[in-house]
């Protein structure tokens, strides 16, 4: 073709032609002239709703129906508000502490009922039914938390929540600073947490110890003597706690992160539940109950939390998530809990992930399972609540995540939890739990 | 409230992958890290500047500057900054290539339709759009532009690779791992991957297309860019023409290599040289061997 035009053009430079591009290229993007009017900030920032409702039954028991809908606005510039609204509906039947009859023994024991604006608590028509009450309730709790980058290193999150329960209220506001160290290798973090709680049950909270049924055999203390007297009722249980953590958070490689965290908390005021119950058993014939006692706990309690948890991402579709937890306090429990999850990613957009946990207490000093009617004093302390006793709890789930487009993905999990009670008749209790949960982001 | 993104990001084999679709090309952003909010903000970043771009530089529309200079019927237009450095960077291109690369070549396409048909336009009709071809016709003082009325410009030889190179300039000062700027073939690597390896980039076979490689370039930051006709031509008589036109004749370059990558630091002068080259036909190896670049020549 028409090659020989080319000596009629300009002539073509000798030396490399790069240098010169090099030089004119950096000419255009050196250049400090802003030609994008948009910056940083005006990147639409992703929010994100959650909604999520959860099921737990357990066999024979309690079940509980939660919607819990989470939302989380980015205020731009690593700022974030997040709020969580939970509603919780709870019915069923809960060991109240009575001891178990070997047999029907002759008509049900009329037991105080709390007449609630929707709260009721029966005694069981069936006396092989009463060592559980029955109840329904329904909570609603919000929790509202902002985050907020103070320096470059260092963030701030302040939390402040709320719970309601007909007969049951907490609030509460809580602060969390994290500080990056070693490029961002190493967070130290920690919080602190004031909580108020106030239990109202309808007819007052009960004398601690204090009476809620006799039969007809004479009791042998002084304070039983007018036993069939209406026992003696006091208005609201109030109770603080305070919390305070703190915690570190080491990257050790690119796939794996350590957390290690120690937590301090004190419970004062009312720490008794009004709605459990002690049985006075005669030995003399046969541990028969003849008598209920409320129960009475300590007003003061002092928590420990040892917690350590590693994540590892094994490979590409494979993350191993452990933790333990050991956890004393000075009513003399001990509690550790380990807890596997293990996620796979079976492909770019789904994963599987079973977990399995455990978790072995042992029970407070004053756990006990009745008193005997013979004492010639009362204890300071005693209850007879099955989750203040030696259990040990076990669960194994499984769960499913899926991405729906960019925005949107959803889970479903199922769990199978069963608790054993070493040193209580009770039966082991069984219960499943199913959860459904969509995220979107949105603009 | 559900605003369908105008993007998509995914999360494939230790990477965000943010895809969307400008200048007429696939884009993708592959990011090395594990923070998909980062990687959102970056792939949302670099979508709004590719689409900027776009809409500013595009010859196919008419509500840009482009427009507005190509129908100013020899009425002279002022440009704002960044149109005067493109037609300043343009100009020296022009020069550095002997006349061989200009943005004025744009009008040869009303003859040639690189259909894969076997249509070649007749000598009169390529010489009569010639006469409308030139920078060297064109009167530009940063920053007032005076063209001959039935004058083109056609930025569609810098808009990919100035969107790349635009694009990194923007994000890295946000970057804390590594990342892949692709653009429908041109590319730029922001740092190596979070193990410290280098991103791998395959090069495609001209002769098979569609994904078939034949060479990997390791790169942990750089940028790579090809020009060639792997996928536009016309053949006639058995003989091929590609999509490379030489504006000094309206033919295509004879010889030129079916495909030129070239590695270099910016996006745009991987991409100029590459097509440096092409415009250089035969001596198109002998070129790249100068510029004492690192290259790949698929010669035909």
């Amino acid at each position: 073709m028409q090659l020989k035009n080319k000596k009629q053009m300009l002539v073509l430079p000798k030396h490399s032609v790069r240098h010169a591009l090099t030089v004119a290229t950096c000419t255009v993007l050196s250049s400090s002239i802003s030609v994008v009017s948009f910056a940083e900030e005006e990147v639409s920032d992703l929010s994100k709703i959650g909604l999520s409702t959860f099921y737990y039954a357990e066999e024979g028991r309690v079940s509980v129906n939660t919607t819990h809908v989470a939302i989380e606005n980015d205020l731009g510039d690593d700022a974030f508000l997040r709020a969580n609204i939970i509603y919780d509906t709870i019915t069923g039947a809960s060991p109240n502490g009575r001891i178990i009859p070997a047999e029907t023994n002759g008509g049900s024991i009329p037991f105080t009922s709390a007449s609630g604006f929707s709260i009721s608590i029966n005694d069981n028509g069936s006396a092989g039914k009463r060592w559980l009450t029955e109840f329904t309730d329904k909570r609603a709790a919000l929790d509202l938390s902002l985050e907020k980058p103070i320096t470059r290193t260092l963030k701030g999150v302040i939390e402040g929540n709320y719970s309601s329960e007909n007969d049951f209220t907490s609030y509460g506001v809580a602060g969390t600073i994290s500080w990056d160290r070693n490029q961002r290798n190493t967070t130290l973090t920690s919080g602190l947490a004031i909580l108020r709680e106030s239990v109202t049950p309808a007819s007052g909270t009960p004398l601690g110890l204090g009476v809620s049924n006799c039969n007809d055999t004479v009791p042998v203390l002084p304070e039983w003597e007018n036993c069939n007297v209406t026992s003696t009722r006091f208005g609201f249980g109030r109770k603080r706690m305070f919390d305070g953590m703190i915690g570190v958070t080491q990257v050790v490689n690119q796939r794996t992160i350590t957390q290690l965290n120690y937590s301090l908390g004190v419970s004062l005021g009312y720490l008794t539940d009004p709605y459990k119950l002690i049985s006075v058993v005669d030995n003399s014939i046969d541990g028969e109950e003849v008598m209920i006692l409320y129960e009475k706990r300590p007003d003061r309690r002092t928590r420990h939390s040892l917690y350590w948890k590693t994540v590892s991402q094994l490979s590409e579709k494979k993350i191993v998530d452990f933790s333990y937890r050991y956890f004393w306090d000075d009513w003399g429990i001990t509690s550790h809990t380990f807890d596997y999850k293990y996620r796979y990613d079976y492909e770019p957009k789904s994963y599987f992930q079973p977990h399995f946990r455990l978790n072995v207490q042992s029970g407070a000093d004053f756990f006990q399972r009745a008193i005997d009617s013979s004492i010639t004093s009362l204890p300071q302390y005693a209850s007879a609540d099955y989750r203040l006793g030696k259990l040990s709890t076990y669960s194994i789930g499984l769960k499913y995540g899926h991405e729906l487009g960019v925005n949107g993905s959803f889970a479903v999990r199922a769990e199978y939890i069963r608790q054993s009670y070493s040193e209580v008749d009770l039966p082991d209790m069984k219960a499943l739990v199913y959860q459904g949960a969509f995220t979107f982001k949105f603009k | 409230m559900n605003e369908a993104l105008p993007f998509s990001l995914a999360r494939q084999n230790d990477l965000w992958v943010g895809r969307f679709s400008a200048m007429a090309s696939p884009c993708e952003i592959l990011l090395d890290t594990p923070d998909e909010r980062l990687a959102y903000q970056l792939v949302a970043i670099a979508e709004r500047e590719a689409k900027r771009i776009e809409q500013k530089f595009s010859r196919y529309r008419d509500d840009n500057i482009i427009f507005k200079i190509n129908k100013a019927q020899g009425q002279p237009i002022e440009v704002d900054a960044e149109t005067a450095l493109l037609l300043n960077y343009a100009e020296q291109c022009y020069q550095l290539s002997g006349g061989h690369f200009d943005i004025t070549s744009g009008v040869l396409r009303e003859v040639w339709h690189f259909d894969g048909s076997d249509s070649i336009p007749s000598d009169a009709a390529i010489k009569l759009v010639l006469s409308r071809i030139g920078w060297s016709k064109v009167k530009w003082q940063s920053s007032i532009l005076t063209m001959d009325n039935g004058m083109e410009l056609d930025l569609g030889g810098i808009g990919k690779e100035y969107a790349v190179d635009r694009v990194a300039l923007l994000i890295k000062p946000l970057l804390q791992s590594g990342v892949l700027i692709n653009f429908g073939g041109d590319l730029c690597a922001l740092g190596p991957r979070l193990d410290g390896a280098p991103w791998e980039i395959a090069i495609e076979d001209p002769e098979k297309g569609d994904n078939e490689q034949v060479a990997l370039v390791s790169l942990s930051s750089g940028a790579v860019a090809t020009s060639g006709d792997a996928r536009r031509f016309l053949i006639k008589d058995g003989l091929r023409y590609g999509h490379i036109l030489d504006p000094t004749t309206g033919w295509p370059i004879p010889d030129a290599p079916r495909s030129v990558t070239t590695v270099a630091s910016t996006c745009m002068e991987a991409g100029m040289l590459s097509t440096f080259a092409i415009l250089r036909g035969a001596g198109a190896k002998d070129f790249l061997q100068q510029q004492a670049v690192e290259f790949l020549c698929f010669e035909s």
